[in-house]
């Protein structure tokens, strides 16, 4: 086991004992991951927000279940990705009657205002919650596709068949774009 | 955050025009001061979630702590009160009760008695002038009267 590891298991084994301050060591450790794997399932950062403290909230209750030879990172995922899922849900029935432009409105980032961006948002839009997870979650940031499926929930195979079709998807949505560059 | 772990987005069915834009939409705040900020919230949350639980499951003891003076005194008036009923009805429970055994009592040692011979009775004419008219019957039936 490596340093890294030994130490995070101190933290966890310390948040278990009702240490806050070891709880705290574990979200600094962990929230730049959480959010990235709340990022790619829910449509905008402060949704994504949301669902990372969410997350570590539901994780802090859930402390005393959670056993220390596992991997404290993955079973936080499933956590987050969970919590994820709900906010995205609740939005869904929340924007029903809402414009479609109103659903992607990530900010934070230059280029959002670009029609770049407005056409990769209305394809994004287009596709599945599940699939538009799990291409981000293996383009944008380098999970693999068992480490997906484990996330998500989901079998190994479907992830990587998610993964084919968003590709897919993305890549016609977009053509004519490129075609345009 | 892009951790080449998989095909890095550059696999035969992949665009890498399209994974550079998911990358560019994607993009994780960088301020490190952003992610003090977050964490400061997470733990606000996990603290007032704790308050919260201790709200709802308040000590044992506390709920004492809800009684005032004058509901302690109402409360054991009420008792004693009750308390006192109870004992009067059983001390009353008990005499009727020792009453029926004495009776029973009585009657059970004057009904086994061996009756005694009347004919062998004999009263001095003064004494039976003293006597009432229905003295044999207090005689042989004395609780009847």
């Amino acid at each position: 086991m490596s340093a890294e590891a030994l130490e995070e298991r101190e933290l966890v084994l310390s948040a278990q004992a009702g240490d806050h301050t070891a709880f705290a060591g574990l979200v600094h450790r962990h929230q730049r991951r959480a959010y990235a794997v709340a990022r790619a399932i829910v449509l905008s950062h402060d949704d994504a927000e949301d669902a990372v403290q969410e997350g570590f909230l539901h994780a802090f209750r859930a402390l005393e279940r959670f056993r220390p030879e596992q991997a404290f990172g993955a079973w936080l995922h499933r956590i987050v990705a969970n919590a994820s899922l709900d906010i995205a849900r609740r939005r869904k029935v929340r924007d029903a009657d809402e414009l479609p432009e109103t659903l992607s409105s990530p900010h934070r980032d230059p280029a959002e205002a670009g029609e770049l961006r407005a056409r990769l948002a209305r394809a994004l839009d287009t596709l599945g919650e599940r699939q538009r997870a799990v291409i981000v979650l293996h383009d944008v940031e380098g999970y693999k596709h068992a480490e997906i499926g484990s996330i998500l929930g989901i079998p190994e195979g479907t992830a990587r068949s998610d993964l084919h079709h968003a590709r897919a998807h993305l890549r016609r949505q977009l053509s004519n774009l490129r075609s345009e560059k | 955050m892009n951790v080449t772990r998989n095909d890095n987005g550059q696999g035969p069915d992949a665009d890498p025009r399209v994974t550079d834009l998911l990358r560019s939409h994607y993009a994780a705040p960088q301020d490190e001061t952003y992610w003090n900020g977050l964490e400061e919230r997470v733990m606000l949350g996990v603290t007032r979630s704790i308050v919260r639980i201790n709200e709802l499951r308040p000590a044992w003891w506390s709920g004492f702590g809800e009684f005032r003076t004058a509901d302690i005194r109402n409360v054991g008036l009420i008792a004693a009160t009750i308390g006192l009923l109870v004992a009067g009805a059983t001390f009353v429970r008990e005499a009727e009760l020792n009453a029926t055994a004495r009776a029973m009592a009585q009657r059970a040692a004057v009904e086994s008695a061996l009756p005694l011979p009347l004919e062998d009775a004999t009263l001095t004419s003064r004494a039976r002038s003293r006597l009432p008219e229905d003295a044999p019957e207090r005689y042989l039936h004395p609780l009847d009267y």
